[in-house]
């Protein structure tokens, strides 16, 4: 059988540049997407959970995301394959799935952990804005009010491309590892040789680092979003690359974080502050390092803080089967806009509690990755179902993978549990 | 008036004795001597002509790994099970569920999407509803209330649970899942299934354009090729399709069979 491309004529070198110019075109577009979403998936929450790894083990958990970053591409793979196999989200794929019960348990679990987010997007909101000496009980209502209003009223896509451009601020990491004269060896040798220890702070860590990559929302939005493009099962091999690049690419900037904060700050003891995580940024920008790094804060905590809540409702609603449409008013869609406000509502009162906002980011990415390995099931029994995926149904060797991959991420997770269950 | 606006109620056709359909699956079938020889694991209709509720046909029973198929005229329904006015060994033939016309409640109606022609939007059925009619038991409805989803969660009452979002077939427009198991997920899958009433396709094509591009928002891929096929007529149809980005007019049309999608694409650009 011919390709269309084999069917095309040899071209002439005019002809040849031409398709050169538009090949790279495609690869760009192609590419984008996934840079600037993998670039959005390092959040508040991510931004913080990697420094403060970097700050309490040095270079200690750099292998834990080597290992990570297996599970998210695994992860990734399977939510996209399905948006674009089946044209349709996760959420309702569940419900055609799976039993009533299981549905519940699924839904209940995306906004636990999306509520979880949420909390620590706020807590971002209001730690970065800490940075430049404004306080949180001023800052995170402010925040809640604005992020509600401009996405109800639809004006909130106008502001998404400034805290977009804005939240790249954290791409300066990977040049403030190099200038931060990390050592090399110790670098080397705990991205390639399993280094665990057996202490609960490091164990409840590796599951909070599992969270804030392998974030339940993740799955569910890679789905909603190759739908959302158009992207057909025969397109698929370069959906596949877009995703799985797009993964390493931000495991490499999230590894970089580590790296830069470890050689800066590293064995100091928990991260105390977010004024802390931005002293490793200070090789690049030099002493505006504390305003650049609550810049790049605020606006991807407001980021994550509208499109968390924002697919928690899609996805719910698509489920239960209510109207989901921000193009209809609170009365027509009462569930829909009733999930999101109840986030919200919870984000921006939880975050606003005494105590310490690193500390509330972490215990919220744990709260993630203790869901993360349900919600891997899901996936991993969708992609291996015929009827959901026909040919493009998972092979023996991905399968295992997959198992094993959820089978990993689940056990860490059991023990945290066991063991904070046991410390009460 | 817009479904939104008023309280949706069982019409008096409908108004005698009602089935749950969540609450009847898996319940058990006794044979004529009182013995439990299975559970029901599905309900079969089958849609024809200008009938406006489908017929129940027959009762999919789950015999272990197997299924066999009841007729409807050997049983007697109820909320609580199903009762065989025959012996065992006629149960022992498995039987594949049945494809084409037929409508499996379970498999292609229950917790699936669906065009609620009247209220202009998708709807999930989180229940469906039989009624017993003069001429039998027949598809009323189905039940898209958030209560009725949880209900299910619940442990099941021996009554039929009222509905709290009912939505009479006749006023639906059923979008149906792919029929065979083992398909080919790269093939489109779309043979024409005349499960359709001709009023609710028709009442369908007089939405306005911004219904029907809601209504494309909501459903997957293959959802939005049966709606945009049904609605081929329709102008409103044309000018949504119109405004959709290439890839995305792209995807829908390949779920279509290559005489639909030249007809649809004829149509979008205006060819006669």
């Amino acid at each position: 059988m011919t390709t269309p491309s084999q069917e095309i004529a040899p071209l002439d070198t005019v002809k040849r540049k031409r398709r050169l110019v538009v090949n790279i075109g495609v690869v760009l577009a192609t590419f984008g997407p996934g840079l600037i979403s993998a670039n959005a998936g390092n959040d508040a929450g991510g931004i913080l959970t990697y420094a403060s790894a970097g700050a309490q083990f040095g270079y200690g958990t750099l292998f834990l995301m080597v290992v990570v970053t297996i599970g998210l591409v695994v992860a990734q793979e399977m939510s996209s394959r399905l948006g674009v196999y089946t044209g349709q989200g996760l959420g309702g794929l569940i419900r055609e799935q799976f039993s009533a019960a299981s549905t519940f348990v699924a839904l209940l679990m995306l906004l636990i952990a999306n509520v979880a987010l949420t909390v620590s997007e706020f807590a971002g909101v209001g730690a970065a804005m800490g940075i430049l000496g404004v306080s949180r009980y001023l800052s995170i209502p402010l925040a809640a009010v604005l992020v509600w209003v401009t996405t109800v009223l639809g004006s909130y896509s106008k502001a998404e491309r400034l805290l977009l451009v804005l939240s790249l601020v954290f791409l300066a990491y990977p040049v403030a590892a190099v200038l931060g004269h990390p050592d090399g060896q110790q670098v080397l040798e705990n991205l390639v040789w399993p280094h665990f220890l057996s202490s609960h702070s490091f164990l409840v860590l590796a599951v909070a680092l599992i969270g804030t990559t392998i974030t339940p929302y993740m799955q569910f939005y890679v789905a909603s979003a190759v739908v959302d493009k158009g992207v057909l099962p025969k397109d698929y091999k370069r959906e596949r690359f877009d995703t799985v690049s797009g993964a390493i690419w931000s495991d490499l900037v999230s590894i970089f974080i580590i790296i830069a904060t470890a050689a800066a700050i590293g064995g100091h003891g928990p991260l105390a502050t977010a004024a802390e995580a931005a002293r490793a940024l200070r090789p690049v920008v030099g002493p505006a390092a504390p305003q650049l790094f609550a810049a790049g804060l605020l606006a991807a905590s407001l980021l994550a803080a509208s499109v968390v809540p924002l697919s928690t409702s899609y996805a719910i609603a698509d489920a239960i089967g209510a109207p989901r449409s921000m193009s209809a008013n609170f009365k027509a869609a009462p569930l829909f806009y009733g999930i999101f406000t109840l986030q919200i509502l919870i984000g921006a009162g939880v975050s606003l509690a005494p105590g310490n906002l690193v500390a509330l980011v972490i215990d919220a990415q744990a709260l993630n990755g203790l869901i993360t390995p349900i919600l891997m099931t899901y996936l991993v029994i969708l992609t291996s179902r015929r009827s959901v995926l026909g040919s493009a149904v998972n092979g023996p060797r991905f399968r295992v993978v997959a198992i094993v991959s959820v089978a990993v991420v689940g056990a860490l997770a059991f023990v945290v549990l066991v063991q904070t269950v046991l410390s009460f | 008036m817009r479904r939104s606006d008023r309280k949706p109620a069982v019409s008096k056709e409908l108004a005698g004795e009602l089935i749950s359909l969540a609450n009847l699956l898996r319940r058990p079938i006794f044979d004529s001597s009182g013995s439990q020889l299975s559970r029901v694991a599905d309900v079969v209709v089958h849609p024809a002509g200008s009938i406006v509720h489908p017929l129940v046909t027959g009762i999919i029973a789950a015999i272990g790994k197997g299924r066999a198929l009841v007729d409807i005229r050997s049983v007697n329904l109820q909320q609580t099970g199903v009762r065989l006015s025959f012996a065992t060994v006629l149960l022992q033939a498995p039987a594949e569920p049945p494809v084409g016309e037929a409508l499996c409640l379970s498999r292609d109606v229950l917790d699936h999407q669906m065009v609620d022609v009247d209220g202009a939007q998708i709807v999930r059925a989180a229940d469906v509803f039989l009624a017993r009619t003069g001429d039998g038991w027949v598809l009323g409805g189905i039940d898209v209330g958030v209560w009725s989803f949880l209900r299910r969660l619940l442990p099941r009452r021996r009554s039929c649970p009222p509905p709290s979002r009912f939505i009479d077939w006749a006023e639906l427009y059923a979008l149906l899942p792919r029929l065979d198991d083992g398909h080919d997920a790269d093939a489109a899958n779309l043979a024409p299934r005349s499960v359709q009433l001709a009023a609710s396709v028709k009442e369908l094509r007089t939405l306005k354009a911004a219904d029907v591009a809601l209504l494309l928002q909501g459903v997957s891929r293959q959802h939005q090729a049966q709606i945009a096929l049904a609605l081929q007529g329709s102008p409103s149809v044309v000018a949504v399709l119109r405004e959709l980005t290439g890839p995305k007019l792209d995807a829908l049309l390949d779920e279509l069979d290559s005489d639909d999608r030249s007809r649809l694409l004829a149509l979008v650009k205006g060819e006669p």
